[in-house]
């Protein structure tokens, strides 16, 4: 296994076609810009860009900046990609891949698509001004999407598309100010956990099938609605997220059934706090903190839903939540790390 | 969104990114062109098997 140097000038598809790399090697890219869609067709190929200045640009011609079709254990670190017609990032019919500390902004696509495909690692990117920052989709399962940064995108900032595309994890990401959902989150046994989801279009969607779970998620500044439960989404767990100063409800669970919905604090929502539609049914609402939604913390209109020790509040006296949220801020996110697209 | 307006907006933005590339082919220069195929074929594909779970709905 060898260390393989390589310059813009080079044709990368070409030249991992050749004898000269084999499985395991690395690939050692030369900072500069580099005019390419490179098509990785050999198993464990690490892509690794030199130093920070290492840029692919499509110049709004070519489709994809890396594609991995039906391939295995590839690598694609450090690299800043820019200006593809189509995704940044796309693999289809593969696993095991690692995605990398990439920054890719101004895709006509997607920042990562990631197709009928699993086991795959999507750590440390940036993703903005791209349609969805994320997207699994065609039967991707087991997938790791982990401390993502994606912001103004113009669809989604993370998205499991069908119910096919399950057992999938979304952990620590940031979703900022993306257009529509800051996740998206349909299929059975997803987990998403410690994301921050910020002024969204929409926060969360939830839907098809069963079992996903959603933990210690901060859920903030949403305009269209929060955190939407439907299609009889069945034995959904949410616990322990923070959902506040949203402009609708914090949490809205159309048609769930048997979902728990526990240890969350939801304040300041300029629609009800948690609301429980008509057909939901057998779902768990307990032990929750609500504070000043209006009208009112939590509305069950739903059949067999059982509501347990909660902590409600009412606004104080001259309290609404928009006065509240307007001069809400704290810490964490004043300090979100947005990408700067178009800095490389 | 219910599934099947999701799965038909898709089908939209595929059909657009794959006619999209087929008409700017003549601006890829030639020793790219193989690339932009696979990843052509790899859109189409896609755009069959939203037309099949489509269909199923």
């Amino acid at each position: 296994m060898s260390v393989i140097n390589v310059t813009p000038l080079m044709d990368i598809t070409e030249l991992i076609l050749s004898d000269n790399v084999n499985e395991g090697d690395v690939l050692l890219l030369e900072e500069g810009i580099y005019f390419q869609s490179v098509a990785v067709l050999k198993n464990y190929i690490r892509i690794v860009a030199k130093g920070p200045g290492v840029i692919f640009d499509g110049r709004s011609i070519l489709l994809d900046a890396f594609i991995l079709p039906d391939v295995v254990g590839v690598g694609i670190e450090g690299i800043n990609i820019r200006h593809y017609r189509a995704s940044g990032i796309l693999v289809e019919f593969g696993f095991g891949h690692r995605i990398i500390n990439n920054r890719i902004h101004n895709m006509l696509e997607h920042g990562v698509e990631i197709v009928s495909s699993r086991d795959n690692l999507i750590w440390r990117n940036e993703i903005s001004y791209c349609y969805d920052g994320i997207l699994l989709i065609g039967g991707s399962t087991n997938n790791r999407v982990v401390e993502n940064v994606v912001s103004r995108c113009y669809g989604d900032g993370f998205e499991s598309f069908l119910s096919q595309d399950s057992n999938n994890g979304f952990i620590s990401n940031k979703s900022i100010r993306n257009r529509n959902n800051g996740l998206e989150m349909y299929g059975s046994n997803n987990l998403a956990f410690n994301n921050l989801l910020i002024d969204n279009g929409l926060g969360v969607i939830v839907s098809q099938e069963r079992d996903s779970v959603f933990i210690g998620n901060k859920v903030k500044g949403t305009i269209f609605g929060t955190h939407i439960i439907f299609e009889e989404y069945t034995n959904y767990f949410a616990g322990g997220n923070n959902v506040v100063c949203n402009r609708e409800e914090g949490i809205e669970n159309n048609n769930g059934q048997f979902g728990v919905f526990i240890d969350n604090e939801i304040s300041y929502n300029g629609d009800s706090g948690i609301l429980l539609g008509e057909e939901s049914t057998g779902n768990l609402v307990m032990n929750n903190k609500l504070v000043c939604n209006v009208p009112e913390n939590i509305i069950d209109i739903g059949s067999n839903n059982n509501i347990i020790n909660n902590i409600e509040k009412t606004c104080e006296l001259c309290e609404s939540p928009s006065a509240v949220c307007e001069g809400y801020s704290d810490e964490e996110d004043n300090n979100i790390h947005e990408s700067k697209a178009g800095v490389n | 969104m219910d599934a099947k307006m999701k799965i038909e907006n898709e089908i939209t933005r595929k059909k657009k990114v794959i006619e999209d590339c087929e008409n700017m082919m003549d601006r890829v220069p030639k020793h790219l062109r193989t690339s932009q195929e696979t990843a052509l074929e790899i859109y189409r594909r896609e755009l069959e098997s939203l037309e099949q779970e489509l269909a199923k709905l």
